[in-house]
């Protein structure tokens, strides 16, 4: 069920860290398109349907350094990098996130980069772990207590 | 220590970059960036060419776009033939 396992994901963005970071978390998410999209799609015909979703969507890695958040588009079994992203942690635009029973959103407003991602809790190994804990380090929130 | 304030090599040229502007290839070294489909280097994302190569890419939906019409139009065709056959 996993995309990826655990030494792939933390190579591949092991790659883009400057000497001296540390990679503290890491996370697999999509971006599928729109769900009126999917349901078009679906109504129309199920299996081209469903692969004209797959092939619509997008993968992600995200990875919280120490002084970053990384965010990495990438394809294929190999987890090969397509756009890399990144985000000063100590310059985060306004994010959302929330956590349900199967997904954790994350959306980022920046209007130059905006983004927005889901993170399936059987993604990777502790993905959902993973996923909250990124959540929880960039929402606006962790600025109360 | 501020960490933005630290030096670190920029992704397009690799010099040693403060943001938000590498002094020596005069691009910000955190903007949203691509590799590069024919010499597989970082570019930014917002230039149409490649900076090392000069190579342009294509868009991914010029070629999922057909693939998926081709998909649907073979579906209602085998739906068709196959209630035509019956």
């Amino acid at each position: 069920m996993a995309r990826y396992k655990d030494p792939i994901v933390t190579e591949t963005l092991g790659k883009q860290l400057h000497p001296g970071e540390q990679l503290q978390h890491w996370a697999y998410g999509v971006r599928q398109p729109p769900m009126g999209l999917i349901i078009l799609l679906m109504l129309l015909a199920i299996l081209p349907g469903a692969i004209a979703v797959a092939l619509l969507t997008k993968e992600y890695v995200i990875g919280l350094t120490s002084h970053r958040l990384l965010i990495l588009r990438v394809k294929g079994g190999k987890c090969v990098v397509q756009e890399i992203t990144e985000y000063n942690r100590a310059q985060l635009p306004p994010a959302k996130t929330d956590t349900g029973s199967l997904f954790t959103h994350i959306t980022l407003n920046d209007p130059q980069k905006p983004f927005y991602a889901k993170f399936h809790r059987m993604g990777m190994p502790n993905n959902r772990e993973h996923s909250m804990a990124i959540a929880a380090a960039i929402s606006p929130q962790r600025l109360v207590a | 220590m501020e960490p933005a304030a630290q030096p670190f090599p920029c992704p397009f040229c690799g010099a040693q970059a403060i943001a938000p502007r590498c002094m020596t290839c005069q691009r910000d070294p955190r903007s949203p960036r691509r590799i590069c489909g024919h010499c597989q280097k970082q570019t930014p994302t917002n230039e149409p060419k490649c900076m090392h190569c000069q190579f342009t890419p294509g868009s991914e939906l010029s070629w999922k776009v057909p693939v998926i019409v081709l998909m649907f139009i073979v579906a209602f065709v085998l739906a068709v033939a196959l209630q035509l056959a019956k």
